[in-house]
């Protein structure tokens, strides 16, 4: 691929992507505005971050989107989340449980 | 008159919250780069990526599709698909902002990521913020994505030679990032919230996971984040429904 088409596939990719993150955005500002309240989803809403975070979680388990030839990854991943999960769950600090993970997955990758 | 502006969080106080983000976002990025090259692109070219469509997900899928010499507008239209989970985003976090202008809207919607979405949904409820605390969030996780493309394009490759341990290891930053700001939420929740949300995170992760290995992976996150909490809105309904019965 040419490096003019390269170029604008960037930027058909990056501004259709831009669109998808501002257009919705704006039209629940301005849904709020006009209202002076939170939309009908009101209720709805609190709930979309956990469950949007769950699924980023698990797709960011399944890297290869099957479990056929990612047996191994699936078990580090699995014996990683483990002490991940205890020390976001003790003490809830972001920086710290990342820390945790990346050396509990070091750890169990010496092991299998 | 109380000045309430000033009471919301700082650019530097989300500059600060976007530190977990930039620990998640320099191994994935840094594989980004390696990959990018990997497939033929140049140093600049991947970078340009980077700042241009900043999405990792999409950036992965136009680096396979341009490896396999996948026509331009069909490698777009991937892309586009995969990106579709972020129109939810912005509605999600809307009722949290404060003071935001068109322009506003316009300035932060670049910036808004997986995991700029997940730090701020997971902040935004408990403290509501401005234009300032979400710039600062998103600078932070930009710049270590573009720097760390950088690193990975041009020297991940010597990186990952001189480090095999770390590498792969590196990868389950993300997963850990996740993990670290889902248990706060579900924690974080009234105890008289906490049946939907345990079935919003339990519908969300059932239908995440079989759509993901159905091979519906673009689908996965935004049917995810609406039958999810759909399940856990149902549940609250029936909940109050049986409360008011009893009494």
């Amino acid at each position: 691929m040419s490096a003019g088409l390269l170029l604008l596939l960037f930027l058909v990719a990056g501004v259709g992507i831009y669109l998808m993150r501002f257009l919705p955005l704006l039209v629940a500002l301005r849904r709020r505005e006009r209202t002076g309240q939170e939309d009908s989803t009101g209720s709805l809403l609190p709930l979309v971050g956990p469950a949007v975070v769950v699924a980023l979680l698990v797709t960011s388990l399944f890297p290869g989107g099957s479990t056929t030839g990612h047996s191994a990854e699936l078990v580090r991943n699995a014996a990683a989340l483990v002490p991940t999960v205890l020390v976001a769950l003790r003490f809830g600090n972001l920086g710290l449980t990342v820390l945790t993970g990346i050396f509990a997955y070091a750890l169990v990758s010496l092991a299998v | 008159m109380r000045n309430e502006v000033a009471e919301y969080p700082s650019f530097t106080q989300g500059l600060g919250a976007s530190i977990p983000v930039v620990i998640g976002y320099v191994p994935a990025s840094v594989a980004f780069g390696v990959a990018a090259r990997g497939a033929g692109l140049g140093t600049t070219e991947a970078v340009l990526m980077s700042l241009i469509v900043y999405s990792g997900a999409s950036q992965l899928a136009i680096v396979g599709l341009v490896a396999a010499g996948v026509p331009w507008l069909v490698t777009a239209a991937t892309a586009l698909v995969l990106g579709l989970r972020h129109v939810i985003y912005g509605p999600s976090l809307a009722p949290h902002l404060r003071g935001f202008t068109p322009r506003h809207s316009a300035l932060a919607a670049f910036g808004l990521t997986d995991e700029v979405f997940a730090v701020a949904a997971s902040s935004l409820p408990h403290r509501p913020a401005g234009l300032g605390w979400m710039l600062g969030l998103e600078l932070g996780a930009y710049v270590s994505w573009a720097l760390g493309s950088l690193l990975g394009a041009a020297a991940g490759a010597a990186l990952v030679e001189a480090l095999p341990i770390l590498a792969p290891a590196l990868s389950f930053a993300l997963p850990a990032l996740f993990v670290a700001l889902l248990v706060p939420m579900v924690r974080a929740t009234p105890r008289e919230k906490t049946k939907p949300i345990v079935a919003t995170v339990l519908a969300a992760g059932a239908v995440a996971t079989t759509l993901h290995l159905a091979g519906f992976q673009a689908w996965s996150i935004p049917a995810a984040g609406v039958a999810g909490p759909a399940l856990g809105l149902l549940l609250a309904k029936t909940t109050a429904n049986r409360g008011q019965e009893g009494e």
